[in-house]
């Protein structure tokens, strides 16, 4: 088992200015803006390193934010990869000389990120309010990953495997973005549309090696 | 052939994307106050609307505040109250100008009290406007086009808001009228086109609002930050105290109208 602490200040972070605009801009550095930054967190991890079962169990309590006197009101704010809770485990069990299974199971907090909060008119038109930057969370992330190789018969130059593996087995629809539009069938009002990637991924691999 | 099917299959399977409504829960539990204040010195007139701020999903519908106190003054002056005169409305009339002064307005509404300022610069009066006829091109309609010209004041902080009326509409929304500021021009004869073209017989009004520094910056933010190609959306620099959405506009405006012949 190990376990670690840390807390790191950090100097001259870069973050965009409210309303900094990237399209086909020549001068990038007018839309940036410098501030400062702190991470700090916990890691424990336990390992087994033995047997015909091995492993490990990792867990990350971590935050890590930003202070901009021109974001927000010069109140500290979450930083884009913020993740409170990060969790691993990864389990590999030995059936024979010739098989082993293999299963990985990821979650995390989902990442910080800036949301609209509602909306007002300002000279006769809409516009989306907000609270604050990086104000919201993404849904927290999740998969499982299974994977079975098998080892053929090794011979003095050479060996070889196969391996079978499925990518995010229970098909979880983790969120890549979120985007919001006006709902089509019934205008005025917005939708949140949610962009998924990978639901499941089955492979097979075939491995050589010559010694 | 077979073996090519379960290569596409996977390769559709890996490549393959969904897209799905889903719920996110904003905070628009708790609304935030706007407040869109005018003082049109040239008429006058003193209009301030004050509403709050509805939820992002649903329809925007007004949510008008009647039971907010509206005081205006000049400068270190007396305040003067301005009263509710419609749905979320608080107009004063016959409030007369001081060029060169600032005027301060504050809203107190649940017992916050909101205020901002704003300078009312001196009015930029409009030159003779000239118009050209332009063949149909590229990236351009037949036509006329119209160049407005006005001279600017020296010192900086004279800046413009342009709204356009023709054709029985008047273009003052937010995305149709123009602004611009002296930051590069200070005391120059300034002409600028407009972008459109008209056609014998049209009869343009133009109205040029001298507004402050501080009133064209909020449009430049607001821009910006409800630009689709923005990298970090965000709300303008708050104009009020307190953190009220909205700004204060003290300006006075010049006319004149182009009546296109031949």
């Amino acid at each position: 088992m190990t376990t670690e602490i840390y807390y790191k200040h950090l100097s001259n972070q870069i973050d965009y200015r409210n309303g900094a605009n990237l399209f086909l801009n020549e001068e990038i550095e007018g839309g940036l803006v410098y501030g400062k930054g702190r991470t700090y967190g916990l890691e424990v991890q336990f390992e087994k390193r033995k047997g015909k079962f091995t492993g490990w169990i990792s867990y990350t309590l971590a935050r890590s934010m930003r202070q901009f006197d021109a974001i927000n009101g010069g109140k500290e704010f979450s930083a884009r990869q913020d993740r409170i809770h990060d969790i691993a485990i990864v389990a590999m069990y030995r059936v024979s000389k010739k098989i082993a299974l293999s299963s990985n199971f990821i979650y995390y907090t989902g990442d910080a990120v800036t949301f609209p909060s509602g909306k007002y008119e300002v000279n006769g038109t809409i516009v989306p309010y907000y609270t604050e930057r990086n104000g919201y969370r993404m849904p927290n992330y999740h998969r499982l990953d299974l994977g079975m190789t098998v080892y053929f018969k090794e011979r003095p130059k050479f060996e070889h495997n196969l391996n079978i593996s499925i990518y995010n087995v229970y098909a979880r629809e983790n969120a890549y973005t979120i985007r919001f539009e006006e709902d089509q069938d019934n205008p005025g009002k917005t939708k949140a549309i949610q962009t998924s990637l990978f639901r499941i991924v089955p492979s097979i691999t075939y491995n050589f090696n010559i010694k | 052939m077979k073996a090519y099917s379960i290569f596409s299959l996977l390769l559709v399977l890996a490549l393959f994307s969904c897209q799905k409504e889903i719920d996110v829960d904003l905070n628009d539990s708790n609304p935030k106050l706007v407040i869109e204040a005018n003082y049109i010195a040239t008429d006058s007139i003193v209009m301030v609307r004050v509403s709050k701020t509805g939820s992002y999903f649903d329809n925007y519908t007004t949510n008008p505040v009647n039971d907010a106190v509206v005081t205006i003054r000049e400068n270190n002056g007396a305040e003067v109250i301005v009263p509710l005169s419609a749905d979320g409305y608080y107009e004063l009339t016959n409030y007369i100008p001081t060029f060169g002064a600032t005027y301060t307005i504050k809203v107190t509404q649940e017992g916050v009290d909101y205020s901002a300022d704003s300078k009312l610069m001196p009015v930029l009066n409009f030159l003779p406007a000239t118009y050209v006829y332009q063949e149909e091109s590229l990236f351009s309609d037949a036509g006329y086009w119209i160049t407005y010209r006005f001279q600017d004041y020296s010192g900086i902080g004279n800046c413009y808001k342009l709204i356009t009326t023709y054709g029985g509409e008047r273009y003052d929304k937010f995305g149709d009228f123009s602004t611009g500021s002296d930051a590069y021009t200070d005391g120059n004869l300034i002409e600028r086109p407009l972008i459109q073209a008209f056609q014998v017989g049209d009869t343009i009004l133009l109205e040029l609002q001298s507004i402050n520094q501080r009133v064209y910056d909020y449009y430049s933010q607001l821009s910006s930050n409800t630009s689709s190609f923005t990298a970090a959306a965000g709300n303008p620099d708050y104009f009020w105290s307190n953190d009220a959405l909205g700004y204060f506009s003290a300006y006075g405006y010049s006319t004149e109208e182009v009546i296109i012949v031949e």
